[in-house]
């Protein structure tokens, strides 16, 4: 039931995104803890009697015009988390063999991310970008964030060519406090320019994630018959062979995912790799774990 | 393998076209979207190789289609080694003579015996086709091995009344030699008879390789007296003045004399003796036919006493009748023209018409539609009521003959006619030569039996504005090129305009031999009794209708009192072959009924042979072997076996799976660029 709920074929068949990023994470979080920790936030959670060494700031002079008693006013600890998500825009994202595109499939991860941090308190913030930024929602946990989240990511399309090096630029100029940045991209770069475009977002103690969403079909070509293939973004012809597809095509695939594995684990990045095709739990557990690893 | 239309197979070329669709022409491939080709390189070397290889088998489907159509268009036929096999055996074409002549004795009996014999002695693979050649040459049976069919057939010939020709069996044989393309033997039953040998020896020539093989049953020329004709009238208007004459025949006789009998409806009228010389004719002379009112069915017999007395009779119809009125309007002064014209109707040889002279005024009062024929001998001008009633009278059927002397109005138009008189020319004598006749139809009737009109001078004549279209014919013309006698026709009838007087003054013709018989088979066409004959020869053919009875039923009740023509020949046959000898009762579509005397032709009573040499002469020109342009030698003909139906339905397969396979090529692009993925 589980599986049937992440699984993207399903959810391209649900029109309403935030449905989809509940149904997701619904379906994928049962039960998720609260914070283990207290903090100052705005939802009640205890009264203490005060000892000496607190914060008198935190105490209830209310309770205390009553009983003359000391006591400290408790609230639910904030996870000083913060999330940023980073969706990649560009024309390659809207390539599909099937029937959800890869950018789908971003808008999918990145709304279910939404949700689920938004569930967790945690302060998200969405950033659109292709060769240059699109959208950006700064990261907050005020009312309707995820709405503002949602109807953003609703809004993202597939736009120009991918460049990581201008938009990353500006990027550094969102990030105030430290939390997790997850890049939802194809990566059609070479890997050690992406990572060291990105590797900067880790300098303010962020954990960066880099979510490589790739089609089956740009994973593994399988064409019948020499095709044309023109290039989404620069719109440039090429006739290829399957032969082709089959043999260098696909190593040199391999060669560049594992190139951008390694030069992720070398900056510090986390490295996602996501199929398509492949239900949307991946990203979500490796959220998790990364937010679990802060904690 | 061959073709039966070779010259298509130019059509070949057109192979080029789906070689020029697949390979020549530029290769147009739907572009496939794709993210990025930051990994792919350009290699094209094995893109044609491939592109080639992915519609071959449409291409080949396409190029099989053309190479059928044009195949079934050139009619292919095998040259089946099975079917060479089957009819290895020799050709024989059993051909019986079932003419008239062959009646004699058991000559019919005998050849039907021997042709069943020759039947029996085919071998394995042999094939045999019946034909009689006794008047048209007829194939009883296709070229078969079944003896059974073979012998069914020869059975069911009977003996015929028609006359045999050998030109037409040899045309058939000749035929038969170039269809079977081989060589033919070729047994013929007959009585080789001198009368059934062409004017041309060329017509009976055969083929090289058609072996004739004669069976003859006579050996010697049989003397044979018969009733070679008999001239008597179709019409009987007064019994005492009917001449019947029959011509007996002798062929190979010798002075014989011989009883010669006049019958009418079975009942014998007269009988008289006649002496024929030997090997020659006499005539035998009845004065007198004791026939009752109607048709009457009459015979010529003699006593022939010969051996073939089939022969012996000639078989003719009368049909007696009142004689018919006829109406001659005339002027007031003219005393002349009735005068004349009675006196040559009454020396007819049949009195068929009893003229009513009567003035323009006379004949208004009363009705045309009682005479046979209308006469207007230079009327003058006519009161309206009787144009409109000669109007009336021709729309209806009827003939009038109008003769233009002095009374003619010069611009007047002439009733029912069309034709316009310009002027009456007359002669003065003091200038001028009367004209003669100048120019002749003899083949209208009025002009039949070679009449001489030398001596005839016309004095005053009309001259006429007609038109010129193809119900007008100009059957005379005078000396200087204007029209004497013209014919019209107008609805059912004939106005005939004579463009002079029939009187003594205009002309002189009354006063020439000549206007008798110009009178007599004028007014007999007129009135219809010259138009149509009663005696007919077997295998003659008789016309049942004219161009306007189409669908209109005759019927023919035939000699056995059986209806001859079936339903569908009742309403559309536009002639009747004659088949057998005997009285032929005709209803025609007019309703008129007649009776048809249908004898044997006569050459067939002449039982004198052919001569050894030119047997022997006709054998020789089918000496050798066929040399036809596809043909083998005896024992290995091929036959064609057309094969272009399988060839058709081959293509119609073909096309089929063109449309599936080419479907797949032209489904929608976007549908075309996800199909080239595989999934």
């Amino acid at each position: 039931m589980l599986q049937r709920f992440l699984d993207p074929q399903v959810l391209a068949s649900i029109s309403s995104l935030d449905l989809v990023a509940k149904t997701v994470v619904d379906g994928f979080v049962a039960g998720l803890h609260r914070s283990p920790t207290f903090g100052f936030s705005q939802e009640f959670a205890e009264y203490r009697q005060y000892v000496e060494g607190d914060d008198l700031r935190h105490v209830d002079w209310n309770v205390f015009a009553r009983t003359e008693r000391i006591y400290l006013k408790r609230f639910r600890g904030e996870t000083n988390s913060q999330l940023l998500i980073l969706l990649d825009t560009s024309a390659s994202m809207g390539y599909t063999s099937g029937n959800i595109t890869k950018l789908d499939y971003g808008r999918f991860m990145a709304a279910s991310l939404a949700y689920l941090s938004s569930g967790q308190r945690d302060a998200t913030g969405l950033i659109i970008f292709d060769e240059d930024v699109i959208n950006y929602v700064p990261p907050s946990t005020r009312q309707g964030q995820l709405s503002r989240n949602l109807h953003a990511i609703e809004k993202a399309e597939a736009g120009k060519r991918t460049d990581f090096s201008k938009p990353f630029m500006h990027f550094q100029q969102y990030l105030r406090r430290r939390g997790i940045v997850i890049v939802i991209s194809d990566f059609y770069d070479d890997p050690k320019t992406i990572c060291k475009t990105v590797e900067p977002l880790r300098f303010h103690g962020n954990e960066v994630v880099l979510f490589h969403l790739l089609d089956p079909q740009e994973i593994a070509p399988k064409f019948k018959d020499p095709v044309l293939l023109v290039d989404v973004e620069d719109n440039v012809a090429m006739e290829v062979t399957p032969e082709y597809a089959k043999t260098e095509y696909k190593q040199k695939m391999d060669q560049h995912i594992q190139g951008l594995r390694d030069e992720a684990a070398r900056a510090g990045l986390e490295y996602v790799f996501m199929d398509t095709s492949k239900p949307l739990d991946v990203g979500l557990r490796n959220y998790l774990a990364i937010r679990q690893r802060r904690m | 393998m061959g073709f039966l239309a070779p010259w298509f197979l130019g059509g070949l070329a057109l192979l080029g076209l789906p070689v020029y669709i697949h390979l020549l022409r530029q290769y147009k491939q739907t572009p496939l979207p794709f993210s990025s080709l930051m990994f792919f390189e350009r290699r094209t070397q094995s893109s044609i190789k491939h592109r080639r290889l992915k519609y071959l088998l449409l291409f080949t489907l396409r190029c099989l289609f053309v190479f059928l159509l044009v195949l079934a268009f050139s009619r292919p036929f095998l040259k089946s080694s099975a079917i060479a096999g089957a009819t290895s055996g020799k050709r024989e074409i059993i051909a019986l003579d079932n003419s008239f002549s062959m009646r004699q004795g058991d000559h019919f009996a005998q050849a039907k015996k021997d042709a069943l014999d020759a039947v029996q002695s085919l071998g394995a693979g042999d094939r045999g086709q019946v034909i009689t050649f006794g008047g048209a040459a007829r194939l009883i049976t296709e070229m078969t091995g079944d003896k059974q069919a073979l012998r069914a057939a020869i059975a069911g010939i009977e003996p015929g009344d028609d006359a045999s020709s050998y030109s037409e069996l040899s045309r058939v044989l000749r035929s038969t030699a170039e269809t079977q393309k081989s060589d033919i033997t070729a047994e013929v039953f007959t009585d080789l008879q001198k009368s059934s040998w062409p004017a041309s020896f060329a017509d009976a020539r055969l083929d090289a390789g058609t072996k004739l093989n004669i069976h003859s049953y006579a050996d010697k020329a049989i003397p044979n007296f018969t009733v070679e004709s008999v001239d008597a009238p179709r019409r009987v208007f007064d019994t005492k003045k009917v001449r019947t004459l029959a011509t007996i025949a002798g062929f190979n006789t010798p002075d014989a004399t011989r009883t010669v009998t006049l019958i009418a409806n079975g009942k014998t009228l007269e009988s008289k003796q006649v002496k024929v010389p030997a090997n020659g004719r006499a005539t035998a002379e009845f004065l007198t036919l004791d026939a009752p009112y109607g048709v009457t069915k009459c015979e010529v017999r003699i006593d022939s006493a010969d051996a073939f007395p089939d022969d012996d009779r000639w078989l003719f119809a009368v049909e007696r009748s009142d004689p018919k009125p006829a109406l001659l309007v005339h002027s007031n002064g003219d005393n002349a023209s009735p005068l004349y014209v009675r006196t040559a109707l009454d020396a007819a040889t049949e009195a068929a018409f009893t003229v009513e002279s009567q003035t323009p005024e006379q004949a208004a009062g009363g009705t045309l539609s009682k005479y046979a024929f209308v006469i207007l001998s230079d009327p003058g001008p006519l009161p309206q009521r009787l144009e409109e009633e000669i109007d009336k009278y021709v729309q209806n059927g009827g003939s009038v003959l109008i003769a233009l002397g002095k009374n003619a109005v010069p611009g007047a138009k002439l009733p029912a006619a069309g034709i316009q008189l310009l002027q009456i020319h007359t002669l003065t004598l003091d200038h001028e030569r009367p004209l003669t006749i100048g120019q002749m139809d003899n083949s209208y009737s009025s002009f039949g039996g070679g009449q001489n009109w030398d001596g005839v001078d016309f004095y005053q004549t009309a001259k006429l504005a007609f038109p010129q279209d193809a119900n007008t014919r100009i059957a005379a013309r005078l000396s200087d090129g204007s029209p004497l006698l013209v014919d019209r026709k107008n609805g059912e009838g004939h106005i005939v305009v004579f463009a002079s007087a029939l009187d003594n003054v205009a002309n002189n013709l009354p006063l020439q031999p000549v206007w008798l018989p110009f009178i007599e088979q004028t007014t007999h066409e007129m009135g219809g009794i010259g138009a149509a004959r009663t005696n007919y020869r077997v295998g003659s053919y008789v016309d049942l209708r004219t161009a306007t009875e189409q669908n209109v039923p005759v019927e023919i009740i035939g000699p056995d009192n059986q209806r001859a023509l079936t339903l569908s020949e009742s309403a559309k046959a536009a002639t009747y072959q004659f088949p057998t000898q005997g009285f032929y009762d005709i209803r025609r579509a007019n309703g008129r009924e007649e009776m048809a005397a249908v004898n044997p032709d006569r050459r067939e009573s002449d039982f004198t042979l052919v001569t050894q040499d030119t047997v022997n002469l006709w054998k020789n020109t089918g000496v050798g072997s066929f040399t036809g342009t596809s043909a083998t030698s005896a024992g290995n003909t091929e036959e064609h076996s057309e094969i272009w139906w399988w060839v058709l339905a081959l293509l119609a397969i073909l096309a089929v799976a063109e449309t599936v396979v080419g479907d797949r090529h032209l489904e929608p692009v976007g549908q075309q660029a996800g199909r080239q993925v595989e999934q």
